[in-house]
């Protein structure tokens, strides 16, 4: 079934083929490193997932794509120039609830187009019409706290999206919805990502998430975080995202051996 | 029909009536009136506990003459004043000094140690600035009311979830724009509180103002009636304030209210 595009796609001629780039980029935390001379690139319209053991330092890179955080040696670019504040070009989705809890669902998703004060009947436009793209038709006037975690992510996924930026920013959303939810909530990421043409970095600890939605994964080590391999998954459809398909299975359990090798022996 | 004798039903909902609680006030308030209406001459001289008739008579006496409307008005005004001054500059400092450490750092301990300083003592100092009238009663209502206010403020937004202060920035929000859509909201019943304990002390640094540095309101009022040792104005001032600080009570009770906030919020007082 054809998905329906969105009512304006983003601007993305500007952006170039290289939209992010980690170029040998440190970091520390209170005397700890965390980041250790790491360097890769996301393309324009790519899916990439970032896989590591816990606390090895991914939300961190995640951060410093966001402008949230200084790298203490080396680079972030995005769009080809140097992030030295934060990046109100991207959309950052976090496993956390960023729902305004006082404000009802469409004056939550219609919050980013307030901020830059576009009109109120626009304002309103816009985030009903993101709404019905997300399956949301109906829930308007609805408060975080009486929708389903599933639905608040949707309402937060239609935050994001309704100021159509050109990348996205992931750090485990769907970490803390059930199972089915999760799988049907990726899907329809998925292809809203392709329909959008948007670039994409995913931090995520899901193998299956990580094979099923990337075009890339990259594979971080423990704390401190080096590059440790690039699998290529591009030129296979996982389309199946509830489960690891035979074709595919070598890439999970290269990924799970990577990082059962790093979290044993701490 | 009619002239029937109260049946069953009817003597109930009376008895009903004269059970509640309400009554039971009523017989309360006039037991306790009429005991010192009877005490008052007989047993305790009036010099000291003067009589409700005196008191009721000096009021009604006080409310033609002015005395009410002008003293009054004026305690309302300096309370008024003081509450807005000092929330128009704690909410601001409180927004600014949280969102940043190192301000928290230096200006902090400052903060606390004026907290800390007994707000009576500035009456002489107020005087010396702002002559003798309402200038200096506003000054130490405001003063009285901007710790309440900043601390319980400053508390809220603390405790702000962080995702909503790097929403804020993600989204490109300007600081006021952070501070009106996130994070003042976030800390709603911090705020609440520290305004409702902002108005109350107000009113209590308007009072200390008013017998202090101050020749109209009510606390001067009873500082004057108190030095013509005229115990029924005494006793008559203490029922304004009383009546004052009752009405404030209800006011906010009713707005939070309104405002369905916890009445048990943390306060800081």
């Amino acid at each position: 079934m054809p998905r329906p595009i969105l009512a304006a796609e983003p601007d993305v001629s500007r952006l170039g083929k290289k939209v992010l780039s980690f170029d040998n980029v440190s970091l520390n935390y209170d005397g700890l490193s965390i980041l250790d001379n790491v360097s890769f690139e996301v393309e324009r319209g790519e899916f990439v997932a970032l896989i590591g053991p816990s606390g090895c330092g991914k939300t961190t890179l995640l951060n410093l794509a966001a402008g949230l955080a200084t790298p203490a040696s080396g680079t972030v670019r995005y769009a080809g120039e140097i992030l030295r504040s934060a990046n109100t070009s991207a959309g950052y989705l976090t496993q956390e609830d960023a729902l305004l809890p006082w404000r009802d669902v469409i004056s939550n998703v219609s919050l980013p187009l307030e901020i830059k004060g576009v009109a109120r009947a626009e304002r309103v436009e816009r985030a009903r019409a993101i709404l019905a793209k997300v399956g949301l038709k109906g829930f308007e006037r609805h408060k975080p706290h009486q929708l389903s975690g599933g639905m608040r992510k949707r309402v937060s996924l239609a935050r994001t999206l309704i100021y159509q930026p050109e990348t996205l920013l992931l750090d485990e959303p769907f970490g803390a919805l059930d199972a089915q939810t999760r799988v049907l909530i990726q899907e329809e990421l998925l292809s809203i990502c392709k329909d959008l043409g948007l670039t994409v970095l995913l931090v995520t600890h899901d193998i299956v998430e990580a094979i099923g939605l990337a075009d890339r994964v990259v594979l971080i080590s423990k704390r401190p975080a080096r590059l440790c391999a690039t699998i290529d998954v591009a030129h296979v459809a996982n389309r199946r995202l509830s489960r690891i398909e035979p074709q595919n299975e070598r890439y999970f359990d290269q990924i799970w051996d990577h990082l059962r090798s790093q979290t044993g022996g701490g | 029909m009619a002239g029937r004798a109260p049946g069953r039903e009817e003597r109930g909902s009376i008895g009903r009536i004269l059970r509640s609680p309400g009554a039971h006030r009523i017989l309360a308030f006039a037991l306790i009136i009429g005991a010192w209406q009877f005490l008052s001459g007989r047993y305790i001289s009036a010099y000291f506990i003067s009589s409700p008739s005196d008191i009721a008579t000096k009021i009604v006496t006080w409310a033609r003459d002015g005395t009410i409307a002008r003293h009054v008005t004026s305690t309302v005004l300096i309370t008024i004043c003081g509450f807005v001054l000092a929330s128009a500059l704690a909410i601001p400092l409180a927004l600014w000094v949280s969102a940043s450490k190192l301000v928290d750092a230096v200006l902090g301990p400052f903060i606390y140690a004026a907290y800390s300083m007994p707000k009576i003592v500035l009456g002489p100092a107020l005087v010396l600035w702002l002559g003798i009238g309402l200038l200096p009663a506003i000054a130490l209502s405001c003063i009285t009311a901007f710790f309440l206010v900043f601390y319980n403020v400053y508390v809220g937004l603390k405790q702000v979830a962080p995702i909503h202060t790097i929403s804020a920035k993600l989204l490109g929000a300007t600081p006021l724009q952070a501070a009106m859509k996130f994070r003042l909201p976030a800390a709603g019943p911090f705020v609440a509180t520290g305004l409702s304990q902002g108005l109350i002390y107000a009113f209590h640094g308007a009072m200390v103002g008013e017998m202090t540095a101050s020749n109209v309101g009510v606390g001067y009022l009873i500082l004057f009636s108190g030095s013509r040792l005229d115990s029924t104005a005494v006793m008559a001032a203490l029922v304004l304030i009383g009546l004052i600080a009752l009405a404030i009570t209800l006011l906010l009770d009713h707005t939070l209210g309104l405002l369905g906030t916890a009445k048990g919020a943390q306060a800081i007082a």
